[in-house]
């Protein structure tokens, strides 16, 4: 009980006192300390300098306290037998023939001290257990002891991790249950204790000084709590240590060579090594999969676009994101193979469109929803739409996610947050199936039947249409107009460096319409013969501009000045909230390179453009066109002017509310 | 001899291999100085009907390439002044009828008939001028680029113009700061002046022809080169010009053409089709070599030049000056005579 008056000297003794007293303390403990099983921990000086600041008078106590400890031993722990006495003998003395390496003859002591370097942190203010002097050190002391240390890692950041260490620890030694229950009361005590006190991370020598003299303000309030949990633990621990004392006489009896209880010394260690980097592992590379934002590998990245274009350095830059998806296993990673399969053709552009983006990503959703299974305890509506959310994150880093997906996964969820709770899993997830079809039946092979009807009543014979690169919706429009037997002739407008307008061309041709081909650049010398040109749409703004295709703007603007109507064709499910002004704020950023791949080798004087410092590619995705430039939007509910936008989506949402 | 050299350049240029309106211009020049050095003649009349008979025959291996035809006016022009000069009277202010001159109407001796031995000498140093302006025209404009750009500017071209390259870099060479956004044309003729300007240190971002619009809001100026000058003050611009002219105009920016007065040519422009006008490039250079069955089907329609209005043009920097687009008909009188319009 002697050891045990840790209270009594927090108010009395003066500040250097004490410093004094824990500085000479910690450098004879320190000494000791140093031994080939221990790791040194890097933050333990800092933290060291604080805590032992902080807890001096702690400290104190357990110093004195440790050093009494040979001589109080045989007092305290009179069921020491004789054998375990001239071991302990013969080691003291073997020990002070030697250079001071540990020899532990605990395995408790082994596991509870060396595999953490937190608690060597403690070790290292001087606390913890005077092994060389005292030999062994009895169970009680070790719990103390380890009590102590997890308090005096007073970093925040050490807290709540150390007590659970030890939680841990404690849990894999084969100390008595109920030593283990009490110890981890009394860690949960401490760590009430501890939570109540707010201690800033202890990170610079500033701040030391701070919490110094912080500490020695708040120490008389608050440590007295602490301290009687600490009591009251301790004092707990002893009577269960002297039962289970017994205990472990019985086992040490087995007479263990030095060896070989260095050998499972040390493999208890690796064991622990081992665990941790496989925790750790695990931990970083499923944050990596779904967190990360531009690079994986930040060498490869830096030689990937190190160029931005000055106006457009707050967009994500362009990157191959093979190297994303290169670290992924299709078993046992977070992602569902579908998911990988879609981002993977998306980014490499074997999925173009929006439409077909959508219709992709909805299918491919509709795979993972009939492979889900509700894990235990959660809800299939949170826990799907969090998963669904994870998905999105992925497929948003293989290529940025068009409005089209984002309006259709934001149905989704709606309709999956609304599920009630009360059905099971199969019926849950068929209703989900069925809603998934309805909307790419009604929204997006539906409407693009209403658009065709829509747009080809405004198709009139001897008419010249003029169309840019390939839309979903105008090929369709055009093919049905056709097909009613309209004569007309089209114009099909082309850009670098996509040329996705060879695709219309090709369909038009089959089908056997006349047509012309040029590129955008003689767009004002052909606009002459031109009757009305009709585009589409990625999405329609909240504000009348229309966004799409890069060159769009550019074409209507040319229309306008030769005073030809311009149709949009757009479905009503891609409009959506944005309200953007001009084309830079909100964009995508297609790979620079190609601008200049794939060119005849008379032509290729950009080859190395990136060796030459002050020289960028811009190579855009999407332009806003403003409203009045457009002269009708040609929607699945009708012919409507580009500002009734607003209109159409307050009627969704009031409808979605409904259901 | 000269017929020889004539008809070296007549093959050249109807065979497409010249590039470069100045180049051209001194080569015709060249022609021209050769003919009135070793051809007999002995009036003025002579001299010019010769000239005309090699001008014409000069303008149709090539008619879209109006410096060809301006060059030969300017000679045509020089004769008749220095006739005019030769004869004692001051070159004529105004040939051009002001309602002026028609009230004090005297009869004016434009027979040009007279035997003048001095006039030969005179004629042939007025050539020498006129080659040295030819020569010099693209410095001296570049010399007036400080008087236009700012520092921190945001400037736009589409392809390659020399006259715009030179103007650059002497801005950038007098240490202003500035950023060039440079249209690759779809012949990426852009690429080279991009990659000109990179490696003098002038920040150039290239973009393709369908970003024009969207990128304009974000630009402080124009500055472009053209083929010719209309009579009007319209433009005979490489194709995709007159887009970047109809996004300068959305967006308030000042479209800024910088050329040499001898692009200025007295032809008028009243259909897009008129002849001599524009041409057309290969068809490959749109389709590529391959798709045949596709584009086979189809009518690949590829035009060279671009006319560009008037009203879009905000000034005209030249080697005599900068003028607004509505003064440029009053130059015409300066530098060609009415009777030499149509050749």
């Amino acid at each position: 009980m002697d050891k045990l008056k840790l209270g009594g000297n927090q108010g009395s003794a003066n500040k250097k006192k004490r410093n004094r007293r824990a500085k000479s303390s910690n450098f004879i403990e320190n000494d000791h300390m140093k031994g080939p099983n221990f790791k040194v921990v890097d933050k333990t000086s800092e933290s060291s300098t604080q805590a032992s600041n902080m807890c001096s008078r702690v400290q104190n106590e357990q110093s004195k306290d440790n050093k009494l400890a040979p001589a109080e031993e045989s007092t305290i722990n009179p069921n020491l037998s004789e054998s375990q006495y001239t071991l302990k003998h013969k080691k003291r003395k073997s020990k002070k023939k030697k250079s001071p390496i540990r020899t532990v003859t605990d395995k408790e002591e082994v596991s509870m001290l060396s595999a953490d370097g937190d608690i060597q942190l403690s070790k290292k203010n001087g606390f913890g257990i005077n092994l060389d002097s005292s030999g062994q050190a009895s169970e009680e002391k070790i719990v103390v002891s380890g009590l102590e240390a997890i308090k005096t890692a007073k970093t925040k950041v050490y807290d709540h991790q150390t007590l659970v260490k030890a939680e841990n620890l404690l849990k894999s030694t084969e100390l008595a249950d109920s030593l283990t229950g009490t110890l981890k009361s009394s860690i949960m005590s401490t760590h009430e204790a501890l939570k109540e006190e707010s201690w800033a991370p202890c990170t610079g020598a500033g701040k030391q000084q701070r919490l110094d003299s912080r500490a020695s303000n708040e120490e008389g309030q608050k440590t007295k709590a602490q301290l009687k949990a600490e009591r009251k633990a301790a004092f707990e621990a002893k009577r269960v240590a002297e039962v289970a004392d017994k205990r472990m006489s019985d086992k040490q009896t087995q007479q263990k060579s030095k060896a070989t209880l260095r050998a499972e010394r040390r493999a208890v260690q690796e064991a622990q090594r081992a665990a941790k980097e496989v925790s750790k592992n695990e931990k970083s590379a499923g944050v990596k999969k779904v967190h990360k934002k531009t690079s994986d590998d930040p060498r490869v990245s830096q030689q990937e676009v190190r160029k931005k274009v000055r106006l457009f350095r707050h967009l994500p830059q362009y990157h191959h994101n093979y190297l994303l998806t290169r670290n992924l296993r299709l078993a046992g990673s977070d992602l569902h193979p579908s998911i990988i399969g879609l981002g993977l053709q998306i980014s490499q552009g074997v999925v173009r469109g929006s439409n077909a983006r959508c219709v992709a990503l909805l299918t491919a959703l509709k795979e993972i929803i009939q492979d889900y299974i509700t894990p235990p305890h959660k809800e299939l509506s949170r826990d799907l739409e969090a998963k669904i959310r994870n998905y999105m994150n992925f497929l948003n880093q293989c290529r940025p996610v068009a409005v089209s997906m984002a309006n259709a996964v934001k149905h989704l969820t709606r309709f999956i947050t609304k599920m009630p709770s009360n059905i099971n899993d199969s019926e849950a997830k068929l209703r989900l199936c069925e809603q998934i079809d309805t909307f790419i039946k009604e929204e997006i092979k539906l409407a693009k039947q209403a658009i065709s009807q829509n747009a080809g009543e405004n198709i009139r014979n001897h008419d010249v249409v003029l169309t840019y690169t390939c839309s979903s919706s105008v090929k369709g429009a055009l093919c049905d107009a056709y097909d009613e037997g309209k004569n007309f002739r089209v114009v099909v407008v082309d850009a670098r460096p996509r040329l996705d307008g060879r695709e219309m061309l090709r369909c038009l041709v089959k089908k056997g319409i006349q047509c012309s081909y040029v590129l955008i650049n003689a767009v004002p010398y052909i606009m002459q013969e031109v009757t009305k040109v009709m585009l589409g749409a990625h999405s329609l703004q909240a504000n009348g501009y229309v966004m799409s295709r890069v060159g769009c703007s550019q074409i209507a603007l040319i229309a306008r000045a030769y005073n030809v109507p311009v149709l949009v064709c757009c479905e009503t499910y891609k409009f959506s909230e944005h309200v953007h002004t001009d084309s830079i704020v909100y964009n995508e950023l297609a790979d620079p390179n190609e601008l200049v791949t794939e060119l005849p080798p008379n032509k290729q004087t950009l080859e190395n453009w990136q060796d030459i410092p002050s020289l960028y590619l811009l190579n855009l995705e999407y332009d806003l066109t403003p409203p009045d430039l457009v002269a009708m939007v040609i929607t699945d509910i009708g012919n409507l002017p580009c500002t009734s936008v607003p209109v159409v989506l307050r009627v969704k949402h009031a409808g979605s509310q409904e259901v | 001899m000269e017929n020889v050299e004539m008809e070296k350049f007549i093959h050249t240029l109807k065979y497409g291999k010249l590039s470069g309106s100045c180049k051209i211009a001194q080569l015709a020049l060249q022609v021209l100085e050769n003919h009135v050095i070793s051809s007999m003649w002995l009036t003025a009349y002579d001299l010019l009907t010769s000239l005309k008979v090699v001008g014409k025959s000069m303008i149709d291996a090539q008619p879209t390439e109006n410096a060809v035809g301006n060059v030969v006016r300017r000679v045509l022009k020089i004769v008749r002044d220095e006739y005019a000069s030769a004869l004692g009277k001051h070159a004529e202010g105004d040939p051009q009828e002001s309602l002026q001159k028609m009230f004090q109407a005297k009869g004016r001796d434009d027979n040009y008939r007279k035997e003048l031995p001095a006039l030969k000498e005179a004629i042939v140093d007025s050539l020498e001028e006129l080659k040295r302006e030819l020569e010099t025209s693209k410095d001296n404009i570049a010399e007036k680029s400080l008087e236009h750009i700012h520092s921190d500017e945001v400037i736009m071209t589409i392809g390659q113009s020399m006259i715009v390259k030179t103007f650059l870099k002497y801005a950038a060479c007098r240490k202003r700061l500035f950023q060039v956004i440079v249209v690759e044309t779809p012949s990426l003729s852009g690429h080279l002046l991009a990659k000109n300007l990179a490696e003098s240190g002038i920040e150039t971002t290239v973009i393709t022809d369908a970003a024009v619009f969207a990128i304009m809001s974000r630009v402080n100026k124009v500055i472009v080169g053209t083929h010719s000058i209309m009579a009007n003050g319209g433009l005979k611009a490489i194709s995709g010009a007159h887009t970047l002219a109809l996004a300068a105009k959305r967006q308030s920016v000042p479209f800024i053409v910088c050329a040499p007065i001898f692009k200025l040519t007295p032809q008028y422009l009243c259909h897009y089709d008129q002849d001599a006008f524009n041409k057309f490039g290969s068809p490959q250079e749109v389709t590529g070599l391959g798709g045949g069955e596709v584009f086979g089907k189809a009518q690949i329609i590829n035009p060279v030049f671009d006319y560009v209005p008037p009203e879009l043009v905000t000034l005209f920097i030249s080697n005599i000056g900068g003028n607004a687009p509505s003064y440029m008909y009053r130059l015409l009188s300066e530098l060609y005579h009415p009777d030499d319009y149509e050749l």
